[in-house]
C-alpha cells in the first residue's frame, strides 16, 4: 500500500516536469524560427510608418534623439543625400492608455504628416483621432497652428494626448535645432 | 458518435459560441469587426485541434490529480507558440487581436473541450471535435462581427456598406451592443434548435463541474437529472 502510494505521488509531478520540459523546448524552437520574420515585420512597419508622415524622403537613418521626455526616437529623412526632414516618435497618455504618435517635421519645424501607431482608445470615438481623414488637417502647421486645431468631438483626452504627443516632437525638434542635430 | 456527427455537433447542436456560450468574452471583445472575429476565430481552432489532439494521445499517461495543470501547460504552450507565428507572418492580424490572443489559453472552450471530450475519446475522433467547435466558434464570432460592425460603422470586411450619410451607431462597437447582438443570436439558434426538436440546454457540456460529475454526458442529457 505505502509502495503504491509513493509510486502515485512521485508520478504526478513527474509527468507534469516532463511536459513542462517538452512544451519550453517546443517554445524556445518556435522562438528561433521566428525571431528574424518577427524582427523584419516589425521593421517593415516602421519604415512604412516614417514614410507615411514624410513622403519625399526615400531612407531613413537613426539619428540621436534629444534627451525630452515622451521621445521614444528620431530618425533623420533623406532625399538623395540631402536632409529633408526628420521623423519623431512620441508617446503620451490618452484616454484608454498610452499612445504612440510617430509625426515628420521639415526643416522648418512644420508638420509633414503624422499617424498614431498604437493606441487604447474608444472604438468609434477615440479612434477617430487615428484616423487619416482627421489627421491630414495637421499638415504643414508648426507649433501653435498644432496646438490650435480642433479636437474630436466627444473624445477631449484623447485628443488632448495627440497634442501633448506632437508638443513633444515639437519641443524635440527645437532642441535637435539647438544643438545643431538638424 | 461517428465523424459527421463529431464534426456538425460543434457548429450547430452545441456551438460553443450560442449554445454552450463558451468564450464569452473574446467573442465580446474582438467582434468590433468581422475580420477580427474571422482571425480570433481560426486562431482559436488552430490551438483548440492542437491541443485537443495532443490530449487525446497522451490522456493514459496523465495522471488524475495533475491533469488540470497538464492541459494549461500544453494549451498555454500551442496560444504561445500560434502568437509567434501570428506576430511573424501575419503582423496585421496579430495587432488586431492584441491582449485577447492571449486570453485564448483562458478561453473556456478550450479546457473545457479538452476535459470533456479529448479525455475520452480517441486522437482521430478529438481532431474532429477541435475542427468542428473550431468551426462553429469561427462561423458565430463572424457573424456577430459582421453584424456588429454594418451597424456600428457601416462597413462589412471594410467594405462601406451604410451611405456616408447615414450615422452608424457607435454603441454596437462597445460592450452593452455586443451583448446585445449575442443575446439575440442565441435566441435566434434557441429558436432554430426547438423547431428541430433538439433540447434547448445541453447542460453537461458547459458545467464547471463537468470533470468531476460521474454522470457528465454528452448532448441531449435531460436537465433534471443532474445531481447539481
Amino acid at each position: 500500500m505505502t509502495e503504491n502510494k509513493t509510486k502515485m505521488s512521485l508520478r504526478a509531478p513527474l509527468v507534469l516536469l516532463l511536459i513542462c520540459l517538452c512544451v519550453t523546448l517546443l517554445l524556445a524552437l518556435t522562438h528561433n524560427l521566428t525571431a528574424p520574420f518577427i524582427a523584419e515585420a516589425r521593421e517593415r512597419t516602421a519604415v512604412e510608418t516614417r514614410a507615411g508622415v514624410c513622403p519625399e524622403a526615400d531612407r531613413f537613418a537613426e539619428a540621436k534623439a534629444p534627451a525630452v521626455e515622451g521621445l521614444d526616437s528620431v530618425y533623420l529623412a533623406y532625399a538623395g543625400d540631402a536632409v529633408c526632414g526628420t521623423v519623431f516618435t512620441a508617446r503620451s497618455q490618452g484616454f484608454g492608455g498610452e499612445m504612440t504618435v510617430v509625426c515628420g517635421l521639415d526643416e522648418e519645424g512644420r508638420l509633414t504628416g503624422c499617424r498614431i501607431t498604437r493606441h487604447s482608445e474608444t472604438p468609434g470615438l477615440g479612434t477617430k483621432v487615428a484616423d487619416d481623414a482627421y489627421l491630414a488637417g495637421y499638415a504643414g502647421a508648426g507649433r501653435d497652428e498644432a496646438a490650435a486645431m480642433d479636437g474630436v468631438t466627444g473624445a477631449t483626452f484623447t485628443s488632448k494626448g495627440l497634442k501633448e504627443a506632437l508638443a513633444i516632437c515639437f519641443n524635440a525638434w527645437d532642441a535637435g535645432r539647438k544643438e545643431g542635430l538638424w | 458518435m461517428n465523424a459527421k456527427n463529431i464534426l456538425l455537433n460543434g457548429i450547430v447542436k452545441e456551438n460553443p459560441v450560442l449554445v454552450l456560450a463558451l468564450g464569452t468574452c473574446a467573442t465580446i471583445a474582438v467582434t468590433t469587426q468581422a475580420v477580427n472575429g474571422l482571425g480570433m476565430g481560426l486562431a482559436t481552432m488552430a490551438v483548440l485541434i492542437c491541443s485537443n489532439v495532443v490530449v487525446a494521445a497522451l490522456k493514459d499517461l496523465i495522471p488524475d490529480e495533475v491533469h488540470i495543470p497538464c492541459y494549461i501547460v500544453i494549451i498555454a504552450g500551442f496560444v504561445t507558440i500560434v502568437g509567434f507565428l501570428l506576430e511573424a507572418f501575419a503582423p496585421g492580424l496579430y495587432d488586431a487581436l492584441g491582449v485577447f490572443l492571449a486570453l485564448i489559453v483562458v478561453n473556456c472552450l478550450i479546457l473545457g473541450r479538452a476535459e470533456m471530450f479529448a479525455a475520452k475519446h480517441k486522437v482521430g475522433e478529438a481532431f474532429l471535435d477541435g475542427l468542428g467547435m473550431g468551426l462553429g466558434f469561427t462561423l458565430a464570432l463572424t457573424a456577430i462581427g459582421i453584424i456588429r460592425e454594418l451597424l456600428g460603422s457601416g462597413t462589412v470586411f471594410g467594405w462601406q456598406l451604410l451611405p456616408q450619410a447615414v450615422s452608424p451607431m457607435s454603441i454596437f462597437l462597445l460592450g452593452p451592443g455586443g451583448f446585445f447582438v449575442f443575446g439575440c443570436m442565441i435566441a435566434l439558434v434557441n429558436r432554430i434548435n426547438v423547431k428541430r426538436g433538439l433540447p434547448l440546454r445541453n447542460a453537461c457540456a458547459s458545467c464547471p463541474k463537468v470533470g468531476f460529475c460521474g454522470n457528465a454526458g454528452e448532448a441531449g442529457r435531460e436537465v433534471e437529472s443532474c445531481p447539481k
